[in-house]
């Protein structure tokens, strides 16, 4: 018998090597699709972790804004640019919602001259100083004098009645150029009343003449430190007068949540974005309440048609 | 009789098998070899390409989402946010009040691929979740600026940052 030696694989050989190798590449692409999935998936978290960040942020600044309006209304109400209503929500016709609030925040002092005819026997108040001289309401320090920091103030003729703003000639917003303590002694009592000796910056230009004396408070970021400037525009060193809108938009395709802070003190605008690339901004008002309601979509890795939008409101209590 | 017409079935059965050879075997493993080798630079290229890319698209998300951040804290906590380098692939953004609320971001790094800060973005802040550049006696509102990456192979990468919308193209 003559066996011819084997030289080659038989088919079923073959078949196991090549089932064999199925496997193994089905194994290598299953762990590099595990892997890629995870990785997209991560990127989706990731968007999905920014986007309600963002959200989460604006909602923040918005309660901020909501416990802030009204504050000091009945005197700003009337100044350039302000209007009677401290937060109004509208409604345009191409369906955007604009929020408005203004607010003014100033120290717990008001500084009169009112009364200070009262006062027969006053000591340390020179003849030039009568205009200048105002008096404490309310006990407390002056704010920081002798720094850098413009001190702005609200200015005003009279004390005005709750519901019932100043009218619009009897309120101004100045800048106090100085500001010098000054101790006056009463006739009736052995205690003494803090007096500031102050004057106003470009008092001239002034209208009207002013009893009392708001002094605004600053931004805690800005206190004491740089003014910001726009290219363009006077500086502004964060005194806490404004009137902010809140409002969607649109440019190049893409919607933005923007807030425009108008500073009457250096009558200049300020435009910042909140957050980038919703679908929506929306708020309403109820009795009791407001809420709003922010629609944005986030973005499959996979395939950028496909968006998953999500929408959050969160409701507010009506703080007026 | 029987016998020879038995083996000579057996002979024309194990004459028929058919299969590949060992040379032959051997001979495709080698050109699948070579066409491997010869694939092999591209497919690393490729490879580094798109770890690169990749690197690239996640330091640009982590860094929006970093400015962001600062752009909030800065609104909420009533404070200015100084931003710092302070590393060859790390920022920072401190809390000139509380440096216990100082946020900090390194870029990412791939096994072929490492990203660098170029250059010392140290003059902006964010005050009032505006983004500022610091000029000697005030801090101006900036629309945007740039920062610059450098890549292991010494590539420049430029970075959009825009305050508008605090986002990070390249």
């Amino acid at each position: 018998m003559i066996v011819k030696k084997r030289d080659g694989l038989t088919l079923i050989e073959m078949t196991v090597v090549l089932v064999i190798l199925t496997l193994f590449i089905y194994m290598v692409g299953t762990i590099f699709t595990v892997t890629f999935d995870a990785y997209q998936y991560n990127r989706k978290t990731v968007a999905k972790m920014a986007a309600q960040t963002n959200v989460d942020s604006f909602f923040e600044i918005f309660e901020k804004e909501l416990m802030y309006s009204g504050s000091m209304h009945q005197v700003i109400a009337n100044l350039p640019g302000f209007n009677q209503n401290p937060l109004k929500i509208t409604r345009l016709n191409d369906g955007i919602t604009k929020v408005e609030t203004q607010y003014a925040l100033a120290e717990k002092i008001i500084l009169t001259k009112k009364d200070k005819g009262a006062y027969t026997s006053q000591t340390n108040i020179g003849e030039d100083a009568i205009e200048n001289t105002y008096f404490a309401l309310y006990p407390s320090d002056f704010p920081a004098t002798g720094s850098n920091v413009d001190i702005w103030a609200l200015a005003y003729e009279e004390l005005p009645s709750i519901g019932t703003p100043l009218p619009a000639a009897s309120v101004t917003v100045v800048l106090i150029e100085s500001a010098s303590p000054v101790l006056v002694e009463l006739t009736y009592s052995t205690s003494t009343l803090k007096a500031m000796e102050l004057t106003l910056k470009n008092v001239d230009s002034i209208p009207g003449t002013y009893t009392y004396l708001s002094p605004l408070l600053y931004e805690p970021a800005m206190n004491g430190n740089l003014p910001i400037k726009r290219v363009g525009s006077e500086e502004w060193h964060g005194e806490i007068i404004c009137k902010n809108t809140f409002s969607e938009k649109v440019e190049n395709g893409a919607t933005s949540l923007i807030v425009t802070k108008y500073i009457p003190t250096i009558d200049a605008t300020y435009t910042m974005t909140l957050i980038d690339h919703i679908n929506y901004f929306e708020a309403t008002a109820t009795t009791d309440t407001y809420i709003a309601t922010i629609s944005y979509d986030i973005p499959d890795p996979k395939n950028s048609e496909n968006k998953k939008e999500i929408v959050v409101s969160r409701r507010f209590i009506n703080p007026n | 009789m029987i016998i020879r017409s038995k083996c000579s079935f057996f002979q024309n059965k194990i004459n028929s098998r058919n299969g590949f050879t060992l040379i032959e075997i051997i001979i495709v493993l080698v050109i699948t070899a070579i066409l491997a080798l010869l694939a092999m630079p591209s497919v690393y290229n490729a490879v580094v390409k798109i770890e690169k890319e990749s690197t690239i698209e996640s330091a640009a998300v982590g860094l929006n989402q970093f400015f962001i951040d600062a752009r909030a804290r800065s609104i909420r906590d009533e404070a200015r946010y100084d931003l710092y380098k302070t590393g060859d692939d790390s920022l920072s953004f401190r809390n000139v009040n509380d440096a216990s609320l100082d946020i900090s971001y390194q870029l990412p790094g791939g096994l072929r691929t490492k990203l660098e800060f170029s250059d010392n973005p140290a003059t902006y802040s964010y005050l009032m979740g505006f983004f500022c550049e610091k000029k000697p006696s005030y801090y101006e509102v900036q629309q945007d600026f740039q920062l610059y990456l450098l890549t292991a192979d010494s590539t420049v990468v430029t970075l959009s940052v825009s305050n508008g919308s605090s986002k990070v193209v390249y």
